[in-house]
């Protein structure tokens, strides 16, 4: 047993807790951070790849939050957390939402000016940016696809800096923000699973852990802290709260956006080396459409999800895409730790209404895609009949049903919703755990509803601005 | 992996070379340990039922999976989809030429 001591303990290495590491050393707190996951070299793992879901992915990205139809889900574990692996699309808080906010639930110091001021902070950090010159094939289509529509869509900007030449490298937080804090005195230590919080008088005193070290040995760790900052994700920081017998309003809420695809043929050879930037928004916020990664396995995966055979398909696979439609889901779910169990049982009941929803998203999707030279389209539904016409996308609308529909998600949110009213929610304005003093979350988790747009923006602004409350109460 | 389920998973790979099926198989068999535990418990529940039920009628290779994809009962197809995504990743993406 190896015993350690911090004064600021941040519990994973994501869009959160790089961000909170980064705001509270800068500020002169001694911080360390501590992350499940292995530190990977960056850029020494090839995006999409096989190689990416076994280092870089918890559970090999095959989760599912169980339900009527289950959803399946993905989430990042490694040093840099999920942002290793997304797409970097970078989406601020819709201002309504924020504004919304702010008067259901009561939150203080959340006026747009407010959270303007944490954006730019870490976009400044990022360097967020727009593909320079013509969109990529894969992103065209959709835009292509948007104007025969006359529908509004727009190229969203993403967290990625580019050289003269037009290279864009994604600032992951192992590139960009991870170390800022480092180089101003964190501690980041990975393969650091954190089993429970020990609660005593009212605080956090300690965290139980077990490190596993690069040769595979294994070895128990208590760290004690002043002030420990939870950022594991909507989904493991409900369970570690709950592990260590914190309950009251942690888990239920969970909020993710459910995907359903579409796989396309269009007569012009495809990039599928990187996910499209650009965005359909005619029907925002409750359906974004767009594009997600489609390497072969991938394309395969999505046909099959269709109930046909891939192989014979994917002979012209270079000219094939998966694009989905995601919704803001009215339905709710719930993280609940099993004891004795490590990872805790997720579920996830779509309404009526988001099944609906899903089917207008699908049909949709199908309408700009075919408006876009698109020649043949499989939908994620099984046994949806294929569709090479608008005609054809009528039977979507039945296709799509519980029993049928192959539904995804990578954004999850809300499970320990930040509110002033205690009864709707796990903490405060600002991320402070109740009836615990010094005990705080940043991440996913604390948004009080799922964005209806990538989350890491408004996950990595809540982190700084709630760092800086935390810091000044230091 | 249990035995029905490498049997299902030989009859759903379509590599013929066999370093590459060796390398799916062993894809198949990292990702059904890396399964969260309740889920991974769930479909090896399932495997065990359904092996003894493929081992009372004699069924194995292309006609067991034939007759899991006509099986009228949900779960059971749901069970032959997430070996089929599995072994279909692997075969596509451990194949030459996979990467864009």
């Amino acid at each position: 047993m190896t015993t350690r001591a911090a004064e600021v303990l941040v519990i994973g290495s994501g869009a959160g807790g790089a961000t909170t590491a980064a705001v509270l050393a800068e500020g002169g707190r001694s911080v360390t951070v501590l992350e499940e996951g292995p530190a990977l070299e960056p850029g020494s793992v090839e995006p999409f790849s096989l190689d990416e879901l076994a280092r870089a992915y918890r559970h090999r990205g095959s989760s599912a939050a169980l339900g009527a139809p289950p959803i399946a889900y993905a989430e990042g574990r490694c040093v840099g957390g999920s942002t290793e692996v997304n797409s970097g699309l970078w989406n601020r808080l819709p201002e309504p939402l924020g504004e919304r906010w702010r008067v259901e639930r009561g939150l203080a110091e959340f006026t747009p000016a407010i959270l303007d001021r944490y954006a730019d902070l870490v976009e400044g950090w990022l360097g967020v940016g727009r593909v320079p010159g013509a969109l990529p094939p894969s992103s065209a289509v959709l835009e292509r696809g948007a104007q025969a529509m006359g529908w509004r869509h727009e190229e969203f900007p993403r967290a990625f800096r580019y050289d003269d030449r037009g290279r864009g490298t994604k600032q992951t937080m192992s590139r960009s923000v991870l170390p800022r804090a480092t180089s101003a005195g964190a501690d980041l230590i990975a393969g650091m699973r954190v089993h429970r919080l020990v609660l005593s008088g009212g605080r956090a005193v300690a965290v139980e852990a077990v490190r596993t070290h690069p040769d595979g040995s294994r070895e128990d760790v208590t760290i004690t802290a002043d002030h420990v900052v939870v950022c594991g994700g909507a989904v493991q920081t409900p369970a570690l709260l709950q592990r260590s017998g914190l309950r009251r309003g942690i888990g239920p809420g969970l909020k993710v956006h459910p995907t359903v695809k579409v796989v396309a043929r269009v007569p012009e050879v495809l990039d599928h080396d990187d996910v499209p930037m650009e965005r359909i928004t005619e029907f925002a916020p409750s359906i974004a459409i767009g594009g997600s990664a489609s390497r072969r396995g991938h394309l395969g995966l999505a046909l099959s999800d269709a109930g046909v055979d891939p192989m014979g398909l994917l002979d012209d696979w270079e000219h094939r895409f998966v694009y989905y439609a995601c919704i803001r889901s009215d339905a709710g779910g719930r993280v609940r730790a099993i004891p004795g169990v490590p990872t805790p049982l997720v579920t996830y009941r779509l309404t009526d209404a988001d099944m609906s929803r899903l089917a207008r998203g699908l049909v949709h999707l199908g309408e700009a895609l075919l408006a876009a030279g698109a020649t043949e389209l499989h939908a994620s539904a099984t046994g949806a009949p294929v569709a090479r016409s608008v005609a054809d996308l009528g039977v979507w609308w039945d296709a799509l049903d519980r029993k049928r529909a192959n539904l995804m998600t990578v954004h999850l949110t809300s499970s320990v919703r930040m509110t002033e009213r205690p009864d709707e929610g796990g903490v405060d304005s600002f991320g402070a755990v109740r009836g615990v003093d010094n005990l705080r979350v940043s991440d996913a988790s604390i948004l009080p509803e799922a964005p209806g747009v990538n989350p890491q923006a408004a996950i990595m602004t809540l982190a700084a601005r709630n760092a800086d409350h935390l810091l000044g109460s230091l | 992996m249990l035995g029905y389920e490498r049997k299902v998973v030989d009859a759903l790979s379509s590599t013929t070379d066999p370093d590459e099926r060796t390398a799916v198989v062993a894809w198949v068999e990292g990702s059904l340990a890396a399964m969260p535990e309740l889920l991974r418990a769930g479909v090896a529940l399932g495997s065990v039922v359904l092996g003894l039920w493929a081992s009372a009628t004699g069924k194995e290779g292309h006609r067991l999976v034939e007759a899991l994809e006509a099986s009228p009962l949900p779960p059971v197809r749901l069970h032959l989809r997430l070996l089929r995504s599995l072994v279909l990743f692997g075969d596509l993406e451990l194949a030459p030429g996979a990467r864009p």
